[in-house]
């Protein structure tokens, strides 16, 4: 990838490999070959959702999902696009602020690349509620499918 | 969630599921359990090959520790949670609960009896497994 990207909406679908409920995030804003900034939203028909608030350890998954579109718009080989599919393999430490986060609203996701062993990468993400972090947490995930080719 | 103030949304165990308390090294419960391929929580993770979400297994864990301990604290960190085989549609699992400090609990969840996840939660007050 040269430089940063802001895709449109529509293309989270085609980087992020979870589909239908289990897809939180809905838009790229920035990602660059370290760092992305996305947002997310948790629906509320979401399996884990209940009394219209959802666990906040739900917010490693938008992480995960952060983590997921990085590694897919990332990718050296520009040749080759759709989603990576990946592994979260580890959660080294995560904090909750609260222990819920609200539902059918903006999620500002990040995730930033901390070391990379391909297929392993760590990464540091958040989750922040109209700018308040309630999510903070290091992560590691395992590419498990190489990129599909286009 | 899984608070004192709100109940869970999904209910992955039973009570005539829970396995014999063991007593040592720490007091520890387990309960059995096994999740079909069409439970809402393989939807969409992933398409064609259905894998429990990892976020899943916390909400496994965490339901266990409410069970034991019905005015469960907030869940305010995970530590060191680690998975190490996927969780496949009725697959036969096991989740065990025990406390490792006042406030945390550890978690292991086998799956065809080989550890698929293991972790610790920390909670805002006390558990105590009993």
């Amino acid at each position: 990838m040269g430089g940063p990207v802001s895709p449109p909406d529509d293309a989270v679908a085609a980087v992020v490999p979870q589909t239908g409920l289990a897809r939180l995030l809905t838009t790229v804003r920035h990602c660059d070959a370290t760092s992305i900034r996305a947002v997310g939203s948790i629906p509320r028909a979401h399996p884990l959702v209940s009394s219209g608030a959802a666990p906040a350890f739900l917010g490693l998954e938008l992480g995960a999902q952060a983590a997921a579109a990085m590694a897919a718009l990332a990718r050296p080989d520009p040749g080759r696009s759709g989603p990576v599919r990946g592994r979260l393999v580890r959660v080294r430490t995560a904090r909750f602020a609260q222990p819920t986060l609200p539902v059918d609203t903006p999620l500002d996701v990040t995730a930033d690349l901390v070391a990379m062993s391909d297929p392993l990468a760590v990464y540091r993400i958040g989750v922040r509620v109209a700018g308040e972090e309630r999510v903070t947490a290091t992560l590691s995930t395992y590419a498990i499918t190489p990129p599909v080719a286009s | 969630m899984w608070h004192t103030e709100v109940p869970p949304a999904m209910s992955f165990l039973r009570p005539g599921d829970r396995l014999a308390a063991v007593a040592a090294p720490a007091p520890s419960a387990s309960w059995r359990f096994s999740l079909p391929p069409d439970d809402p929580c393989f939807a969409g993770h992933f398409d064609g090959e259905p894998v429990l979400p990892g976020i899943v297994h916390v909400a496994v864990a965490m339901e266990a520790c409410a069970l034991v301990h019905p005015s469960l604290p907030a869940l305010v960190g995970v530590e060191d949670l680690r998975f190490m085989r996927p969780v496949l549609p009725g697959d036969a699992c096991q989740v065990t609960v025990a406390p490792l400090a006042e406030a945390a609990v550890r978690f292991e969840i086998q799956c065809e009896a080989t550890a698929a996840s293991r972790g610790v939660l920390v909670f805002a007050g006390p558990w105590a497994a009993r």
